[in-house]
């Protein structure tokens, strides 16, 4: 054997080795670790062992009760794919054994949604960049695609698999096919319903459908599919709907009040001296079918009008056009002649986000995308609400939405409606809801995008509750942090008494109330038993503090001792008789009355949605001068005295030409407000103005008084921080907190304790930890299905972000495991 | 160059002893080859590319004279400056004229004039830290491209080049003084204000590696003069402006929140005031792996924001900040890996608006219905692709800019053809 024979011979098993290797690290398309690339949805498949293989058996056999596998079958969205996993054993399926790693069944290019037949038997997923439908075998893997339509969005299975439902957003329409025994769709039948329909839910004799921009469920028999009822998902007035269908929709219709009422059909307000048949309606000058101030325009079609209670069509905001010289004000939104939302939609009534021509904006509530649940007997439906970071509440049976707390049986419901909440609000936005029965009613389970899975009570046996459980084993209380004090803007620096001379909430500790119920005060706030109704926020005590919302609002002085604006409610706000308008000029103005940065007050006489009546030579205003230097330490230099007030100058519109941002404070009183809760108060316009709501919620309270001491009598220590013999107190009282405000107080030259006037610019600021706690789990970071199991008190959870599905125990409600 | 001096002035070893070169002599070729080599860190690579594709990474299309303009981003230095040609859409030849400037840039816009007749082109350049700019008007065959104060040459330089500038003092009064500043470190996302109320256009530069935020009010001849400064965290990567709003929206790629600025008038000039971002997920430790391109739908409503983990479209509702309702995540459309810019065109069924999302790590752009949120199409394109502009005609059609293949893949965007959503040419 000569050389070169030789070293070919040793060589080729080297050569032959490293083809080998070669081959075995190529493969025509690559295997992923991972069974799931991008999840989007998920659905359940339940197989038995026979003869050595699997075979499909129903799903509500994979009880735990049997040794038959439980698989997951997830439709990857942007690879395409369905990833198979075993939930029975943990491990991925990989559905080609020749290729190494674990091989998804690759059936696409953009998948939306998936679902299985309850016999197992067939997989159906629908990809929406390729149109199609695919029908999936999961025991031999084998699949067959069919071109629909449209592109679809969601699919839904009849009970017994002989045809499927399926969504198509961009035709506003939805289509039924029907199946045959391998899957195959015949000719769809398909409904218009407009809007861009995407989730689907059955329950009873119903389906419902979710849309994406549209507030509504459109409801359908589950044998003809025909529309049985429209439900809007907001208040009957502002969900686009003719919910009473008298070709009239929401601010068109004048039994629409305002945005917020609930029945578009309700009748109008009654004079109660107007006798049974009601014969003089009160009715504001915006619902009275007149045009009251000659312009042309008649209530909601009047700029001047923001809803049905706004007693005056007068505006000094235009109908169209260039900026008013005479007032500065720009036209209104919902009627400057401009598609401002650029919806393709103008002003009132055509654009429908428009409660009336004097509305603010034309951008209307935040888009639904809408998920939808069903319970079994197709007479409640539960819908996330993204954009509300919601989910509402619909009753089927009477097609209307429904309000936690409509009927004050609920504090946190109550403010909640006050702050414009609407539905059951969820921490993180909800992101999907599914029903499930418990032990004495209906239970609703809820991921959100912070990646929490909550639970809701919908019913017990004591009826509809749609409330967040709480966690009970958590059992930190609310409490509040050390209040800190500011006066003119700057903190006072407090050591564990309060500064003389200010004001104060109670002494700078925590006390134990009530040692057998764990009740404790914090640092003489005390908070209501109701612990759904606290919130995380800071409140804000201030003394003739700005009442909120008010300084971003722009005023013209209309008139000696008027004012007006336009764009907001000034009775939303809680103004009332009695209230300052301030106003404090930036630049000396020409008319050469006022002086720059100083404030002048003006007592409010009356004030309207859109006005404000001033007292008639009431103005005044404190003129600078020097101030001592004063020490706040609780002991020491004492604030010293305001120089006695001037009278200010008339409010004139010679000296005011321009729109201007005006202030309106509570006079002699503390203004109290929530950073998430709001200024609390019952204030609504009437026929003449802002007034007092007499049915309204007494503790809406946001004004607060201090102690008082009278006349004659002293205190009998300085500060003072608890109750004393001879001092009146004033207690304050919302649904959440309470609080006294003891008096500030300085020794006299003759040693008495005398009590100190409070002085504007002075501000109690305190955070609070809300004791409420949602018995939540955290299952991933961004769930994006949630499905139940066969198995009693279990159900998966699909995430997209960490790629995995989490088993969670209803029961105990715990995270079990988690599958890759 | 180098090799040929050093071989004429230092004689071989072995002929030493038969030259009669001067020490004087040698000393004065050793000076020259030294001062040559000083020289040589300007000259180096090869001159600008003035007829090809080079690491292109942006476009813009001269929609009333069927011009593209690409950005030839000089990647790995092989020439001397980055480069910007155009390209016949009708031949798709390359034409006459182009322009040179700092490598690495980053963000391209082009602003046509009202008669279009000639463009303004703007450019952030992470080379020279600047905003370049140039004015672009057709000119026989070819087009001619001003970037210099004399108008001459193909380089950028003067005027045109924007690092040290000024910014005015905020008020009138006697201490306050004009600043002397610079635009940051990583000009990377520019975004055009259209001029209204009596405001003129403006131009909103971020910075990347500074944070650092500027404003320029265009003059009518498309120069920049800066008119207000201000920051933010560094990670910029892409800014729009809302057009229901007037917001301008940054992306980041660093940090999982979309940024908002509005800008704000006042007696002594605008001002950039930042409002509170909106947060994104964060489902990784790791940075870098967050927002890219974004653009607003047509009606507003939505900003469609490029992810990367996890791959895909972020669906945030843009809302006034006026309303009672801060802006919000309200939807995620996966799409392929790595998707970088987003674009919205109305190149849909009926002249409906679709999204366009260029996906960096799959050579394909995913085609998104925004209204619907659902990917409806997915075509292939060549390596890396980074940017899309679409010529909008009778035959509307797309050119996707492709980083890794020195190409602009051309793809038929006629909602009747049969090649629709197909590439059906490419530019070399």
């Amino acid at each position: 054997m000569n050389m070169t024979v030789s070293r070919s011979l040793t060589l080729f098993p080297l050569l032959l080795g490293l083809t080998a290797q070669l081959a075995a690290c190529t493969s025509p398309q690559s295997a992923d670790q991972y069974s799931l690339s991008s999840p989007v949805a998920m659905a359940l498949v339940c197989q038995k062992a026979s003869g050595g293989a699997h075979v499909a058996a129903p799903l509500a056999d994979c009880d735990d009760t049997t040794s038959h596998r439980l698989l997951a079958a997830v439709a990857n969205g942007s690879t395409g794919d369905i990833g198979f996993i075993d939930l029975t054993d943990g491990d991925a399926v990989d559905t080609d054994p020749m290729i190494p790693g674990f091989t998804r069944l690759d059936v696409g290019t953009s998948l939306t949604d998936i679902r299985s037949r309850p016999d197992s038997s067939l997989l159906f997923a629908l990809d929406s960049a390729e149109g199609t439908l695919v029908v999936v075998d999961p025991v031999t893997w084998g699949f067959d695609t069919y071109p629909l339509p449209d592109p679809p969005s969601r699919i839904l299975l009849s009970d017994d698999g002989s045809s499927a439902l399926v969504s198509f957003p961009a035709q506003g329409k939805v289509c039924r096919f029907p199946l045959d025994e391998a899957g195959k769709p015949g000719d769809g039948d398909c409904l218009k319903l407009g809007g861009q329909p995407s989730s689907l839910a059955a329950g009873g004799d119903v389906i419902v459908v979710g849309h994406l921009h549209a507030p509504v469920l459109h409801v359908l028999a589950a044998d003809t599919l025909e529309q049985v009822g429209v439900v809007g998902l907001v208040p009957a007035c502002a969900d686009q709907v003719d919910d009473d269908q008298d070709g009239l929709v929401d601010g068109q219709d004048p039994d629409c009040m305002d945005r917020s009422d609930m029945d578009e059909a309700a009748p109008l307000p009654c004079d109660p001296e107007g006798g049974e048949e009601c014969p003089a309606p009160l009715l504001a000058a915006c619902a009275n079918g007149a045009d009251d101030d000659g312009d042309g325009l008649t209530d909601l079609l009047d700029p001047g009008c923001r809803n049905r209670f706004d007693g005056s069509e007068d505006t000094d905001a235009l109908l169209s056009g260039a900026t008013d010289p005479a007032t500065g004000f720009l036209p209104l939104p919902c009627a400057d002649g401009v598609d401002n939302d650029l919806d393709g939609k103008t002003d009132f009534p055509q654009d429908l986000d428009c409660f009336a021509a004097g509305d603010s904006s034309e951008q209307g509530l935040p888009p639904p995308l809408t998920e939808v649940a069903v319970d079994a007997d197709g007479k409640l439906a539960y819908a996330v609400h993204r954009g509300a970071g919601a989910v509402m509440i619909a009753n089927l049976e009477t097609m209307q939405a429904v309000q936690p707390g409509a009927d004050g049986d609920s504090q946190a419901a109550a403010l909640d409606l006050f702050a414009g909440r609407m539905g059951i609000p969820v921490s993180g936005g909800p992101t999907d809801v599914l029903f499930s029965p418990s032990e004495d009613g209906l239970s609703a389970y809820v991921t959100d995008g912070a990646g929490r899975l909550s639970r809701i009570v919908v019913s017990n046996q004591d009826g509809a509750v749609h409330r967040v459980e709480e966690d009970g084993e958590d059992e930190s209380p609310t409490s509040a942090g050390k209040p800190h004090l500011y006066v003119d803007g700057a903190e006072v620096q407090l050591g564990l008494s309060p500064a003389v001379g200010y004001p104060n909430l109670g002494p700078l500790m925590v006390e134990t109330l009530d040692e057998a119920e764990g009740t404790k005060r914090y640092y003489g706030i005390e908070f209501s038993s109701d612990e759904r109704a606290h919130r995380a926020e800071t409140w804000t005590v201030a003394y003739e503090g700005i009442l909120p919302g008010s300084s971003k609002l722009m005023f013209h002085v209309a008139g000696a001792n008027q004012v007006v604006t336009a764009g907001g409610s000034l009775c939303e706000l809680g103004l009332r008789p009695g209230d300052l308008l301030v106003v404090t000029p930036s630049s000396k103005p020409e008319c050469g009355k006022f002086e720059a940065d100083v404030a002048y007050n003006y007592p409010i006489q009356a004030v309207g949605g859109d006005w404000i009546e001033l007292v008639p030579d009431g103005g005044w205003f404190i003129p600078e001068s020097e101030e001592t230097e004063t020490t706040a330490s609780g002991t020491g230099t004492l604030p010293d005295e305001e120089p006695a007030p001037e009278k200010a100058p008339e409010l004139t519109e010679e000296c005011f030409p321009n729109l201007l941002k005006l202030e309106v404070r509570g006079a002699g009183t503390f203004v109290v407000y929530g950073s998430s809760t709001g200024h609390l108060h019952n204030v609504v316009e009437g026929p003449d103005g802002c007034m007092d709501d007499p049915a309204g919620n007494v503790l809406f309270n946001g004004r607060a008084l201090p102690a008082a001491l009278p006349e004659g009598k002293v205190l009998s220590s300085c500060p003072v921080t608890e109750p004393q013999d001879d001092l009146v107190l004033a207690p304050y009282e919302n649904p959440i907190l309470s609080f006294n405000i003891f008096p500030g107080c300085r020794m006299t030259e003759e040693g008495d304790v005398e009590v100190v006037a409070p002085k504007r610019g002075t501000v109690w600021r305190f955070a609070v930890d809300s004791g409420f706690s949602p018995r939540r789990v955290q299952v991933g970071s961004m769930p994006v299905d949630v499905v139940l199991s066969p198995v009693k008190d279990r159900l998966f959870v699909l995430d997209l972000a960490a790629r995995s599905i989490r088993a969670v125990d209803t029961a105990q409600f715990v995270l079990l495991s988690a599958y890759y | 160059m180098h090799r040929a001096i050093m071989e004429q002035s230092l004689p071989r070893a072995e002929s030493r002893g038969k030259s009669t070169v001067s020490r004087g002599t040698a000393l004065l070729a050793a000076a020259l080859v030294l001062s040559l080599l000083g020289c040589a860190e300007e000259l180096r690579g090869r001159p600008p590319l003035d007829d090809g594709l080079y690491y292109p990474i942006a476009g813009a299309v001269d929609q009333a004279n069927g011009l593209l303009y690409v950005v030839n981003s000089n990647f790995d230095l092989a020439y001397r400056d980055a480069s910007l040609v155009a390209v016949d859409l009708n031949t798709h030849k390359f034409v006459p004229g182009f322009a040179s400037f700092g490598s690495f840039p980053a963000d391209f816009l082009l602003v046509p004039s009202k008669d279009g007749k000639k463009s303004t082109g703007y450019l952030a350049v992470r080379g020279d830290n600047s905003l370049t700019w140039f004015t672009s008007s057709p000119e026989g065959d070819g087009v001619t491209l001003e970037c210099s104060d004399d108008g001459k040459g193909s380089g950028c330089s003067g005027d045109h080049v924007i690092t040290d500038t000024v910014l005015p003092a905020e008020d009138d009064a006697a201490d306050s003084e004009d600043e002397e500043v610079t635009l940051g470190s990583d000009p990377f996302a520019l975004a055009l204000i259209p001029a209204h109320d009596e405001m003129p256009a403006r131009l909103f530069l971020a910075a990347s590696k500074s944070g650092t935020l500027s404003l320029f009010d265009l003059e009518d001849d498309g120069k920049p003069v800066l008119s207000a400064q201000s920051g933010m965290v560094a990670g910029a990567h892409t800014a729009a402006l809302d057009p229901a709003t007037g917001l301008i929206y940054v992306t980041n790629r660093l940090y999982p929140y979309l940024y908002r600025f509005e800008v704000v008038e006042s007696d002594s000039g605008p001002k950039l005031q930042s409002l509170d971002p909106v947060p994104l997920p964060s489902p990784y430790a790791a940075s870098g792996q967050y927002g890219r391109g974004m653009a607003f739908s047509g009606d507003g409503r939505y900003l469609l924001l490029a992810y990367r983990a996890p791959a895909g479209i972020a669906v945030v509702d843009a809302l006034p900040e006026e309303s009672d309702w801060a802006p919000s995540l309200v939807d995620f459309v996966p799409v392929g890996p790595k998707p970088g810019q987003v674009r919205l065109f109305p190149t849909g069924p009926g002249g409906k608006e679709l999204a366009y999302v260029v996906c960096y790590g799959d050579d394909s752009v995913w085609v998104v219905d925004p209204e619907a949120l659902l990917v409806v199409d997915r075509f292939e394109v060549g390596a890396g692709p980074y940017d899309m502009v679409v010529h909008l005609s009778d035959k509307p059609r797309g050119y996707v800019v492709n980083f890794l293949d020195n190409s602009v893949s051309v793809v038929d965007l006629d909602p009747v053809s049969p090649w629709y959503h197909q590439t059906v040419a490419e530019i070399h």
